[in-house]
């Protein structure tokens, strides 16, 4: 009872704090994925302790928070102003939509879905947290890492379950995992879902609504098969590949959509689709291999659909990390 | 080849299961071809969701990603299909077919009941379970580790249980070792291995195997299930006393001066 508050405190600074950076959840989300990907990486390599890095990255989140806040006033306040648009406009099926997202993220963290894959996910986190160390511990056993986990190292996400969980007052990891990172990734994947809306249907707050109540319905009745992303962003969020399958790789195609769509692509555009080929990498080694094969399609579209090869090989060298991370995951560890 | 062709498939029934949601999402993809095909933007959708289903069944793609990833997990690159997004959208422009406000809130009740039909509840009893501990592990481990823990205090303590609870063990009480870990991934200390099988063997435990080989580990307490008298004898020969019972498991300390091996 007593974490019940700085439970809801962390969930309030976890959607906060990203939303000031990014001027929308998605966007800060992604810069603060490729930072803890940027710092958590060498910091592995070099055996550098937990509370450096959370230092660091406290440091940086600080910074950022206030330049965010500063430099990005003017999109906050318009990005409020649409939020108030859609309130007045969305109809009877937004509010819906909303209850029952509302009701999905208090579900997932009252409730408990128990995954063996745990063991290691919120294992490294719990035990890095618990030695002081990123990475140098084995999650199974205790004991010290003989060789770096290679499957995993690159893509360090219990490194930021761990550290975050200093940065909220130094809540339990497995209890942070558990309880605070579903229903704050439940609203970042809505809020990806709102932004497929607004591409899809422009200016038009009804259709909006509608297509997030329906969007919250398909979420909810996901369970179809244990495989599907949807299931897996329903039942185990606090796990990187479920947050890539549910919300990090479909924003990645509704970036690289708009920017197919678009007739003239803002410098922005890319640089965010660039920090989400950082970030899919950052929260699964799946990412690694998806992010380039989800941007490979989206090449694929503008060298055959739309004729732009100058698109393509933005869209390719923005996957440059993914493949790096290939290269080194596969000739290298 | 054909290998791997059949490989796709099966990751492709896997991935849609037995239910009907397939027939919902191909009945949208259909709907958006023939009745809405004229937009550049539905043309872009339908375009990428061709081309992400063409890169999983292009068959030397599809083998090189096998190699890499596994067989079993290539079911995740239908994760780059859009599902939900090309669902919600067709599901939207039929809604929107329908002139009248009554026509179209009757619309929406069909797909919502639709969507439910097809689908399963992802909040169902078999997904989801009250945990009264806030690191929202099983009750059992709970029960185990805080045992273990006041009857060893702050010690350093070496702990095997069987695969289900060597899960959630180290997630609840991270101060606590264990030999192996999930599916034994953590070893390759044959000893570990064979305490590993031993304690998954269970009801055929070998219990004289189980006790000489965790006491050459070092290992404080054994969690295994109720064993048979003969096999209590035999843990009880190697030093290992029970000391507690949490459900059906049942928690064998070493005592401090045991037998010689």
């Amino acid at each position: 009872m007593k974490l019940i508050l700085p439970i809801i405190l962390s969930c309030l600074w976890l959607v906060l704090l990203p939303a000031g950076i990014g001027a929308s959840l998605e966007k800060g989300y992604l810069v603060l994925f490729t930072l803890m990907e940027l710092l958590a990486l060498p910091m592995i390599f070099l055996q550098a302790p937990l509370h450096i890095l959370v230092l660091a990255y406290g440091i940086c989140l600080g910074a950022l928070g206030l330049a965010g806040l500063i430099r990005n006033r003017q999109r906050i306040h318009e990005n409020l102003h649409s939020l108030a648009a859609l309130n007045r406009e969305g109809g009877l099926a937004l509010w819906l939509g909303r209850l029952l997202i509302v009701f999905q993220m208090a579900f997932s963290s009252l409730f408990a879905h128990m995954d063996a894959d745990d063991a290691f996910y919120v294992g490294t986190a719990v035990t890095d947290v618990a030695t002081d160390s990123i990475y140098r511990y084995n999650p199974y056993t205790g004991y010290l890492y003989e060789h770096l986990p290679k499957r995993y190292v690159l893509s360090p996400f219990p490194a930021f379950t761990a550290v975050m969980s200093r940065l909220c007052g130094g809540i339990n990891p497995a209890a942070f995992a558990h309880r605070v990172l579903p229903p704050v990734f439940l609203l970042l994947i809505y809020t990806v879902l709102a932004r497929w809306g607004n591409f899809l249907f422009p200016r038009d707050r009804k259709k909006q609504g509608l297509f997030l109540f329906f969007s919250a319905l398909v979420m909810q009745f996901s369970s179809w098969s244990i495989y599907n992303a949807g299931n897996f962003a329903m039942i185990r969020l606090w796990q990187g590949k479920a947050l890539l399958a549910g919300g990090l790789l479909p924003l990645l195609i509704c970036q690289g959509l708009e920017i197919l769509m678009a007739g003239q692509e803002e410098k922005s555009d890319w640089f965010f689709f660039f920090l989400n080929c950082l970030s899919c990498c950052f929260v699964s080694s799946m990412g690694i291999l998806l992010a380039p094969l989800a941007t490979g399609g989206l090449i694929l579209m503008a060298l055959l659909g739309k004729r732009k090869p100058a698109v393509a090989l933005t869209f390719l060298a923005c996957c440059l990390p993914c493949i790096l991370l290939a290269i080194i995951r596969l000739a290298v560890l | 080849m054909t290998g791997v062709i059949k490989a796709c498939l099966t990751a492709w029934k896997s991935y849609w299961g037995n239910g009907l949601f397939l027939l919902l999402f191909a009945g949208c993809c259909l709907f958006l071809l023939v009745k809405e095909n004229r937009g550049k933007k539905i043309r872009l959708l339908l375009g990428y969701c061709l081309v992400s289903i063409l890169i999983f069944f292009f068959p030397l793609g599809a083998k090189l990603i096998h190699k890499v990833i596994g067989e079993s997990v290539y079911w995740r690159l239908l994760w780059l299909l859009p599902v939900v997004p090309v669902t919600a959208y067709a599901l939207v422009k039929m809604t929107f077919l329908a002139g009248k406000k009554w026509l179209r809130t009757g619309l929406v009740l069909l797909f919502s009941a639709a969507i439910a039909l097809t689908g399963k509840n992802a909040f169902s009893s078999d997904q989801y379970a009250y945990s009264d501990n806030l690191q929202q592990v099983p009750g059992q481990v709970q029960m185990i580790c805080n045992l273990i823990r006041s009857r060893c205090g702050e010690k350093d303590v070496l702990v095997a249980a069987n695969d289900y609870l060597a899960a959630y063990i180290r997630i609840y009480d991270p101060t606590i070792t264990m030999p192996y870990g999930r599916v034994r991934h953590g070893t390759k200390i044959k000893e570990a291995v064979w305490v590993y099988k031993m304690l998954e063997a269970w009801p055929e435990t070998d219990y004289k195997i189980l006790a000489r080989k965790a006491l050459a580990l070092g290992v404080d307490y054994i969690v295994t299930k109720e064993p048979t008298p003969k096999g209590v004898e035999r843990l009880n020969a190697k030093g290992y006393v029970e000391t507690g019972q949490v459900m059906e498991y049942r928690i064998y300390e070493r005592q401090e001066k045991g037998p010689d091996l």
